[in-house]
């Protein structure tokens, strides 16, 4: 029997902003369908490079990015929506002058039919949010503007999300809320992969890890295994005291 | 005083269609266009030759033109948002592939603008031309005297600002504007297509042009310089405004008009261009990012 095709498959991948500067040396990685993986890794190690070069934002100059088998490598970033995959990056990730309600109509703009049926869904998901709805998303708080980006992103209904750093400056409990929300996206069939400074919280959630230093793969395994493994603890999550914490 | 209060609406209703694609066009593609002058001037020598070819058959309801130029204002805003489509293919999207500055994307539009303006003197000559000859009489509102004309200018204006309002709010299209005019790059990763949005800027941005140069051609006269004029009080109604805000070009727009036309009654027709000059620099001593402006 043949190994299940993976949902996402990074292959040896070489991406970087300028030619002959590569960020990405040769990245490997894989999703499998209905996991929750996450990738650690030191300041500018290239996490959001390589989420970046999987929806098309920064150019691959080798190596191969699948879909459920198919490749993505060289697709234009607006189509990413309609092959099942939502992204949501680090920083600027709202439309900050439109309101909650137009941030999720835009999320929603490949299926324009369901966009009711979706947001009602999404107000069910983020309760916070159908509050909030007329208010420009400019004016929400972190915490809310993560959650109108994630809302955003789950509007097209994806098979695949790619979230930067979702508890980037959250407060403890903020994190811990927004991470429980993205297990409860799991729950609807959702495969998820989340870049994390905060190794602790996102492993708590996830299936298996990844560590990318200089723009390779450093580390792997299951979250417990990165948890419990002191090398990586004292190089990748900070110091084992916090995360013995 | 609502005499002089007519005559600024009048010529805000110029300003105002040319700078709302002036302020698209900056918000999309990040430069200000000096061919949008230009674009108005074309769409006005477009309706010129329209008329030309189908005659000046009769007038509409006391208006001094008939159905020839009503034809012409539809063919010049399409014909113009095609110039402006090939212009942006040919010059400006080779620039934006090799990630020009904002400063040789103007110095190329600089270009553009030379290079329209001068095809039309070289088409039609330096001399002015009108639509037609017919002498209306001028309407009395309560005491206000308003030509006909001019209050289809006025009327056409508040009508496309309205309906250009609409679309941005109402439309896909105009919501994935407003949504590319703030980040383009999660502009893409929701789907939106760039490409298609910068297109259909610039049809609208010069199509709104065009009608601006039919209208102005209809109630002043039509000569190759007729938009390069309307350059200055279009760029101080957008740093007046807001640049990073339509409705603030618009407002910019108004308060231009209302400016020049209080200037010319009080003052002296003269100093009508030092009107922009100095609302800008009040402007930009008390509130640089402009009135609805946002803060960089
Ligand atoms: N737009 C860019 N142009 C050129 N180089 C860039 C750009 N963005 C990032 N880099 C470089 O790429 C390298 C990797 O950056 P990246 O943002 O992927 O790191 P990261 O792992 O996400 O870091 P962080 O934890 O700080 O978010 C860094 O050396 C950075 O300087
Ligand atoms: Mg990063």
């Amino acid at each position: 029997m043949s190994a299940p095709v993976p949902h996402l498959a990074v292959d040896d991948l070489v991406a970087g902003y300028v030619p002959d500067v590569p960020i990405l040396r040769g990245m490997t990685l894989s999703v499998a369908t209905g996991e929750i993986v996450t990738v650690l890794g030191p300041n500018g190690a290239g996490k959001s490079t390589l989420v970046k070069a999987v929806a098309g934002l920064v150019p691959a100059r080798s190596g191969e990015i699948r879909v459920k088998g198919g490749s993505i490598r060289g697709l234009a970033t607006h189509r990413l929506v309609a092959a099942g995959v939502a992204y949501v990056p680090q920083t600027e990730n709202v439309f900050t002058r439109l309101s909650v309600e137009e941030n999720l109509e835009l999320g929603g703009l490949s299926a324009p039919a369901e966009v009711r049926a979706r947001m009602a869904e999404m107000y069910a998901l983020f309760p916070d949010l159908a509050r909030l709805r007329r208010l420009a998303a400019g004016r929400l708080s972190g915490g809310q503007r993560q959650m109108v980006a994630v809302a955003r992103a789950l509007m097209a209904r994806p098979h695949l999300i790619m979230l930067d750093e979702p508890s980037a400056g959250l407060s403890p409990k903020l994190t811990e809320m927004v991470f429980q929300k993205l297990e409860e996206v799991r729950r609807t069939g959702v495969t998820l992969l989340v870049v994390e400074q905060n190794a602790r919280a996102a492993l708590a959630i996830s299936d298996r890890g990844y560590v990318l230093a200089e723009g390779r793969q450093r580390f792997t395994g299951t979250a417990r295994e990165l948890l419990s493994s002191p090398e990586v603890g004292e190089l990748y999550l900070g110091t084992r005291t916090r995360l013995a914490s | 005083m609502m005499q002089v209060i007519a005559d600024g609406l009048v010529a805000a209703s110029f300003i105002t269609l040319g700078v709302v694609g002036l302020s698209m066009i900056y918000n999309i593609l990040n430069f200000p266009t000096f061919a949008q002058g230009d674009h108005i001037a074309v769409g006005a020598y477009f309706a010129l030759g329209v008329v030309a070819l189908a005659g000046t058959a009769g007038s509409v309801a006391g208006l001094s033109f008939g159905w020839p130029l009503i034809l012409g204002l539809f063919c010049a805003a399409v014909l113009t948002a095609v110039v402006a489509l090939a212009l942006d293919r040919a010059i400006f999207a080779q620039l934006r592939r090799r990630d020009a500055s904002r400063i040789s994307l103007i110095m190329a539009s600089f270009g553009v603008a030379l290079m329209l303006r001068y095809m039309i003197v070289m088409a039609a000559g330096h001399d002015p031309h009108y639509y037609a000859f017919a002498i209306t009489p001028a309407l009395n509102l309560g005491g206000v005297r308003i030509q006909p004309n001019e209050l289809i200018s006025i009327a056409v204006t508040v009508a496309m600002v309205v309906g250009l309002h609409l679309f941005l709010t109402r439309t896909w299209l105009g919501r994935s504007m407003r949504a590319v005019s703030e980040n383009p790059t999660l502009a893409r990763v929701n789907g939106i297509d760039v490409g298609r949005v910068v297109r259909w800027t610039w049809i609208i941005g010069a199509g709104m042009a065009a009608v601006a140069g039919v209208l102005l051609g209809v109630v002043v006269q039509i000569h190759p310089f007729m938009g390069f004029e309307l350059l200055l009080p279009m760029f101080a109604a957008l740093i007046v405004g807001g640049m990073t805000n339509i409705y603030g070009a618009v407002l910019g727009a108004v308060l231009i008009g209302l400016a020049e036309a209080l200037t010319i009654r009080y003052l002296a027709p003269e100093y009508r261009q030092a009107v922009s000059f100095i609302a800008v620099f009040v402007v930009l001593m008390v509130r640089p990012q402009g009135i609805l402006g946002e803060k960089p």
